[in-house]
């Protein structure tokens, strides 16, 4: 083995992992989730930052969406499939060896590109247009999607919308993935998932990182231990007190509500006292649309990241 | 030649330790493990292929790509080390000033090149996060000049002697500070990149291209770090250590503290911060470049 074969051996010990995950199988998702941490793998931003891209047990329709991330992960590259919570170690193990074997060139794959050859289009794809903006001014109007991967993102959601600068108005809602089928999960760590990913998005990545791994410790079988109840009351005291955060969250339809609200419901969790403080009230999906309508992009990440979504059938049944 | 090797390395050296610093607040580890990190980080990504948009401005795209290590290290050859500086002129604060606002276009190329939503918003961040800082930042660094009566980095090294511009001026300091971790677009000030727009200018960026923005960012954290650490604690002023040791000292200092605490807040969203830069930290930074001209007049410096 020649010294850049063991370089790049070295190098991709901690690859970055993209997570292709569906409405349910959320436990399964948490698994893998807390183990990729305990490994110290990062999660991957985008495609372009991704070494793995690692779907999980069923995907359903996500899988088209799984095919376009794959094609902009620069190689070396490598893709996985983790099916049950039994493979999870077997699967990154295997994956560590394959990956650094992997070839560091491939050739470029042809992108299908839509047959647009209107005047405005370039390579196929549209321009942005015209229209009013929120003010009334004449902007340049792009149709984007958010989701349904995305860091600090509800798993499978999509968002469409059309950008006025980084303004969103028209606004879609839909999910992608299989929704059917899920015992609904321990309602402390959905609370704590929640907060992760609003700690995500407002980049406080510390505190994000230390959500992640009290949900995987308070997973464990047991009562939590003392040093966990005492590690959970730190996070969910500093997310109060923090006024850096406050200022991010404030005047953000309900977004700061409804954080107070998960940080009692894992208050309450680890205290003991289950169900003693309410869920916040699930929102449909039905009403993201006006939720979000004329939000900036990075409000609407924010209230997006809050939010209780019934995506599964069973949040839907709760709620009914 | 040696010079310019020296520069060279020196702004390498503190950028590597602004990542250094970054990694071992941030990770567990301890400063051996981030060390190992860091350089893991910088090789992955040197064998790391390059990713490729679709009617991307490849053109634009690379030279802003590109143009961001090189202003980090042009910052640098303006920092004041033992009585001198690579390039030394009678404007070095302005020198300084324009390598940060050039940087304005490198990064937005870096957003509006590979034709992508996320690092376009993340682009058009930056620009709006510079409208917020760059008139505090400006009056903090004249503040520095006016107190000296010189703009020649040397020249305000030299003036603070006897009493070192922080004591005077706390103010335009923490301003300094805080505009450098805008400029690399880091820590509270990393919209740009922030992990809410899949990391924003950055999202796209893959291989050797995302590494040079990385080590441009460091560098210019840690460049101006040192600026920071020269313009305002007395630069190699100290007793008994020679001048290179307290230049580097002080600068380490302010980057430790600035990456500590930078690293215990989240992102501020820019649209809530130009808020308060213009109706709080400009006429603050006014006061202060006031309060200096009345000081140089009573004749303090």
């Amino acid at each position: 083995m020649d010294v850049r074969d063991r370089l790049t051996r070295w190098a991709l010990q901690r690859p970055h992992v993209l997570l292709v995950a569906a409405p349910v199988g959320t436990t399964l998702r948490w698994r893998v989730e807390t183990e990729l941490g305990r490994r110290r793998w990062p999660a991957a931003s985008s495609p372009a930052d991704a070494d793995i891209l690692l779907t999980l047990a069923q995907i359903g329709d996500l899988d088209d969406a799984a095919d376009v991330l794959w094609g902009q992960v620069p190689p070396p590259r490598l893709r996985v499939h983790i099916d049950s919570g039994d493979d999870i170690s077997r699967v990154l193990d295997d994956a560590a060896r394959a990956l650094s074997e992997r070839p560091a060139r491939e050739p470029a794959e042809p992108r299908p590109l839509d047959a647009g050859d209107g005047d405005g289009d370039i390579a196929g794809l549209p321009m942005a247009g015209g229209g009013p903006d929120r003010d009334g001014m004449e902007l340049d109007a792009l149709t984007v999607h958010l989701g349904p991967v995305l860091p600090g993102w509800p798993a499978g959601l999509v968002v469409s919308a059309t950008l006025q600068g980084d303004v969103m108005t028209d606004v879609g809602a839909r999910v992608l993935g299989p929704t059917v089928g899920d015992p609904r999960p321990d309602p402390t760590l959905v609370a704590l998932d929640a907060l992760e990913r609003v700690l995500i998005v407002s980049g406080w990545t510390a505190a994000a990182r230390e959500a992640a791994r009290l949900r995987g410790v308070l997973a464990g079988d047991g009562p939590p231990t003392a040093d966990a109840v005492r590690r959970v009351r730190a996070l969910v005291g500093a997310v109060r007190r923090s006024r850096a955060l406050g200022w991010s969250l404030r005047d953000l339809r309900g977004t700061d509500e409804r954080v107070q609200r998960w940080c009692d419901v894992v208050e309450q969790g680890v205290a003991g006292r289950p169900g003693a403080a309410a869920l916040p009230a699930y929102v449909p999906l039905t009403d993201v649309p006006e939720l979000l309508d004329g939000l900036d992009v990075g409000s609407a990440r924010i209230a997006v990241a809050a939010l209780p979504l019934a995506l599964t059938s069973r949040d839907r049944a709760a709620q009914s | 030649m040696t010079a310019v090797v020296a520069v060279l390395a020196g702004a390498v050296l503190l950028g590597a330790a602004a990542a250094i610093a970054d990694r071992a607040v941030t990770a567990r580890g301890g400063p051996r493990g981030a060390t190992t990190e860091v350089l893991r980080s910088g090789v992955r990504l040197l064998v790391k292929g390059r990713r490729t948009t679709v009617a991307g401005d490849r053109l634009l795209w690379r030279t802003g790509v590109a143009a961001v290590p090189v202003l980090a290290i042009a910052a640098a050859a303006v920092v004041p080390v033992a009585g001198r500086s690579l390039l030394s002129t009678s404007a070095d604060l302005v020198w300084f000033n324009a390598m940060e606002a050039l940087m304005w276009a490198a990064v937005w190329l870096v957003g509006w090149g590979p034709n992508s939503i996320h690092p376009l918003v993340g682009g058009y961040r930056f620009l709006a996060q510079g409208l917020a800082y760059e008139l505090p930042l400006m009056f903090s660094l004249i503040t520095a000049g006016l107190a000296a009566g010189s703009l020649r980095a040397t020249d305000v090294v030299a003036a603070q002697q006897g009493l070192w511009f922080v004591v005077t001026m706390p103010v335009a300091f923490v301003v300094f500070v805080a505009s450098a971790a805008a400029f690399a677009f880091w820590g509270p000030f990393a919209s740009p990149a922030s992990s809410d727009i899949a990391g924003g200018v950055l999202a796209e960026l893959s291989g050797p291209d995302r590494l040079l923005v990385q080590v441009g960012r460091y560098t210019l954290l840690g460049v101006s770090a040192a600026m920071a650490a020269a313009l305002f604690l007395g630069g190699g002023h100290g007793p008994w250590l020679p001048d290179v040791v307290w230049t580097a000292v002080k600068s380490l200092a302010v980057l430790g503290a600035l990456v500590w605490l930078g690293r215990r807040l989240p992102v501020v969203r820019p649209d809530r911060f130009v808020d308060v830069a213009w109706m709080v930290l400009v006429p603050l930074t006014l006061v202060q470049a006031l309060v200096v001209a009345l000081l140089v007049l009573a004749g303090a410096y």
